[in-house]
């Protein structure tokens, strides 16, 4: 689904954000990315969503490369950045909407017509929206209420919903728990199930140790630019992760290989 | 794409509070300098009408014996209620062989928001305060975005940059341009109910082409916002840059030029060509004659040092020394005086080129640009007064060509009569009429003119008219500059588009 090859990073100041990182994530999956701050995890996310370029190394969305065409690759992907204001302006209903016209006839232009199943449903555009915002769980008095009024939750409910309106089959989530209160961030951890459980690929970047553990298929701890583990559920399963954690943080473990034999060739070139 | 992207940018700047009170701002502004731009409009209507009918009476009952002075008198232009323009002087005496003299409009005098400078008109309203208007839209238009994290989102979606940039481009043209328009066409069709006679091809062409020009200048200003809200990430510093740039376009370089660079251009040039031509009269009518202080007239002259000085001439013993002095004047002074207005004309074409200069050097200042090209628009530029001066010169000519000048050897003052034959009354023969007493010299004409051997035709006046300009014509005026105008705006938006490629959006 999505594979990052040798990906390096250098900002413009000099300093080396990303070295070779390699990440490979299988449909269907939630990926978490664990570091401390400064690791490179937005990096990572930015340079996928095409907002910063790569000084080295490619992407792969299925067999689309960023490199070659990153245009078709942000079809395939959705964003979800850590503090979601959006336009406070208007509604979140009316947010949706207009994120919702966009993708729509981007998607129409990209087809060149096979409009998107779920928009010519029975469904009118306006019960679709609203039950999209149903969905990810923002109550309904507030559908039609100005953002300005939304608690953090709620916008980022309403962040969700605009990156499933888009229909990508890769999210990228960066740092979607900070600042959520247990509650929210309770709701948004049941919907991100709900969404692996539709068939879509998570990516998120953490700092949180304990969501990473319960929730993530796959955690790649990254330190300094660099990815130095990546392990399965099971793998974890039995270990007690906050420790590997801080062992790789403070330098205690050596970094893992960085080609591991269980996630090549998995994108067909 | 673009129609939903539009729609939401106009939406969005529909909602915004801050905008909402500087569009009702706006419109209040617009409001009272029409209102009372049209009230002065009416009051110069009226002047108008008050003057033409005195000169035209003056000019009929000329049989008194008046002095007739006649007057090439400026139609008022109904434009004026937008581009007050060059100060062009509703009134010009026409004196045969003399310079066209200029009689000062009364109309400025007791009006508090006529400034010399900054005249009260909507071409105001729209460089000064519309102009702001549009950076304080739009200085956050990109780095606002940024900062509520939707820019990050929108790039998610395979949409060009250039597509962000005509959102907001056009997102802002259009809602000033809508807010513009409407006042804009009220104000006509009032105007038009208000004035009758008024509508008039010309008329809407002014009309077109002045909406045009705001629309180039909206579409300008809208790009520089643009483009400096992608010069920085914060909205807080681009609201400063937003406004050191008005500042510099609005003020610090006109205001450059105004007090530095065109009184150089002035000085220097101006005064040369008016002592040149000057000294040479001054020259020759350095003559001396008796002066008799009973019998005197003003001649007004061109002098080399300042405007104008009164010359005073007379005769004592006999009229032959008046009589020398005035075929002195025909020979020697007035031909020169034809000299005197060459030069004036080139006083003003040389003005005219300065401020040309003016618009190819500050190219790039688009207030200055919109100034003069709704100036040549609305039919009040210097270029203007230059055609009103010729046209009252033209008036003269005519005047002349009527035999004017026959009865100015007469008597100054009865000038307007052209008595057929004149022949017959030579000095001579009026001095022996009224055997030395010029005191009976106006009853003594009187007399001899109501004679039936002396016919008494009143020229015939044309009025002036004020000149209609084709679209041909309008569009001669300003092609120029009009292209300027869309080369900056082009080059404006390579430059934003170039910048926000490179822009970070994260
Ligand atoms: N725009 C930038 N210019 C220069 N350096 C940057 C920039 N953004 C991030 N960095 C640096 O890159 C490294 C990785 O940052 P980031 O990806 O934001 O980390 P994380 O999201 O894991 O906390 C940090 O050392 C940070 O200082
Ligand atoms: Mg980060």
């Amino acid at each position: 689904m999505l594979k990052i090859v040798e990906l390096c990073k250098t900002y413009e100041d000099g300093i080396l954000a990303l070295h070779n990182v390699c990440i490979d994530i299988v449909k269907g999956q939630i990926f978490a990315l664990l570091g401390a701050n400064g690791a490179g995890k937005s990096t990572t996310i930015n340079i996928i969503c095409g907002f910063i370029p790569a000084s080295d190394g490619d992407i792969w969305v299925d067999d689309i490369s960023l490199k070659d065409n990153p245009r078709l690759m942000r079809s395939k992907i959705a964003y979800l950045s850590e503090n979601v204001m959006l336009y406070d302006n208007f509604t979140g209903y009316q947010n949706l909407k207009f994120f919702a016209d966009i993708s729509h006839s981007e998607k129409r232009k990209l087809e060149k017509g096979n409009i998107s199943e779920n928009m010519e449903k029975s469904l009118s555009q306006k019960e679709y929206l609203t039950q999209i915002l149903r969905d990810v769980g923002l109550q309904d008095d507030f559908i039609h209420v100005n953002i300005s009024k939304y608690s953090k939750g709620m916008r980022q409910k309403v962040g969700i919903a605009i990156a499933l309106v888009k229909d990508a089959p890769l999210l990228l989530l960066d740092e979607p728990f900070s600042g959520l209160d247990p509650k929210a961030a309770y709701d948004f951890q049941k919907l991100l199930y709900k969404l692996r459980n539709e068939g879509k690929t998570i990516l998120m970047s953490t700092h949180d140790i304990f969501r990473a553990k319960e929730m993530a298929d796959i955690i790649c701890i990254m330190k300094e630019g660099e990815v130095v583990m990546t392990k399965t559920r099971d793998e974890l399963e039995s270990e007690d992760l906050n420790k590997i954690y801080l062992d790789y943080i403070e330098g205690r473990v050596a970094p893992m290989p960085l080609n591991m034999p269980s996630i090549s060739n998995f994108v067909v070139r | 794409m673009l129609k939903s992207l539009l729609e939401h940018e106009l939406n969005n700047l529909l909602k915004s509070k801050r905008i909402y009170t500087t569009v009702i701002m706006f419109l209040l502004l617009f409001v009272s300098i029409f209102v009372v731009r049209v009230i002065d409009y009416q009051k110069q209507v009226n002047q108008y009408i008050d003057d033409v009918l005195q000169n035209e009476e003056g000019l009929r009952s000329a049989e008194n014996y008046s002095f007739i002075n006649p007057r090439a008198i400026q139609q008022p232009i109904v434009f004026s209620i937008y581009n007050d323009g060059f100060k062009i002087p509703r009134v010009l005496n026409i004196q045969y062989y003399e310079p066209i003299i200029y009689a000062e409009s009364l109309n400025e005098e007791d009006n508090i928001f006529f400034i010399d400078n900054n005249q009260l008109d909507i071409t105001f309203l729209i460089t000064f305060f519309l102009s702001l208007f549009i950076l304080l839209i739009s200085y956050d238009s990109v780095n606002g975005e940024k900062r509520v994290g939707t820019l990050r989102i929108l790039m998610t979606y395979p949409l060009k940059r250039q597509t962000f940039i005509l959102k907001k481009m056009f997102g802002v043209f259009f809602f000033v341009a809508i807010t513009f328009t409407i006042p804009y066409v009220i104000s006509f069709v009032s105007i038009i109910y208000m004035f009758v006679n008024i509508l008039s091809i010309n008329f809407l062409l002014s009309a077109f082409f002045y909406w045009l020009l705001t629309m180039l200048f909206i579409l300008f200003f809208s790009l520089l916002g643009i483009f400096i809200s992608c010069c920085s990430t914060n909205p807080n510093r681009s609201l400063v840059y937003s406004l050191l740039v008005w500042i510099l376009f609005r003020i610090v370089l006109p205001i450059s030029w105004d007090y530095i660079i065109y009184p150089r251009l002035y000085d220097e040039q101006v005064l040369h060509l008016r002592t040149i031509q000057g000294d040479k009269q001054y020259e020759k009518t350095r003559v001396e004659f008796d002066v008799n202080p009973h019998w005197s007239g003003n001649f007004i002259q061109y002098s080399g040092e300042g405007f104008y000085n009164s010359w005073v001439f007379a005769f004592k013993e006999t009229m032959d020394g008046r009589d020398q002095l005035l075929r002195y004047m025909y020979d020697e002074v007035y031909p020169l005086t034809f000299e005197v207005e060459q030069a004036r004309d080139d006083v003003i074409r040389y003005l005219i080129n300065t401020e040309n200069v003016k618009n190819w050097v500050f190219f790039f200042n688009p207030i200055v640009l919109f100034n003069n090209l709704s100036m040549k628009i609305t039919g009040n530029s210097r270029g203007d007064y230059l055609r009103f001066l010729h046209s009252a010169r033209e008036l003269r000519n005519e005047l002349v060509s009527l035999g004017i000048e026959e009865g100015w050897l007469l008597d100054y003052r009865f000038n307007a009569y052209v008595p057929e034959k004149y022949n017959v009354l030579d000095y001579d023969v009026l001095y022996e009429q009224v055997e030395g007493d010029y005191e009976r010299m106006g009853e003594f004409v009187h007399e001899f003119i109501g004679d039936d051997r002396y016919e008494m035709r009143l020229p015939v006046f044309r009025r002036y008219e004020q000149p209609i300009y084709s679209f041909g014509e309008i569009f001669e005026r300003i092609f120029v500059y009009l292209v300027l105008f869309v080369v900056s705006i082009v080059v404006l938006w390579v430059m934003t588009w170039r910048k926000f490629l490179k822009y970070d959006v994260r």
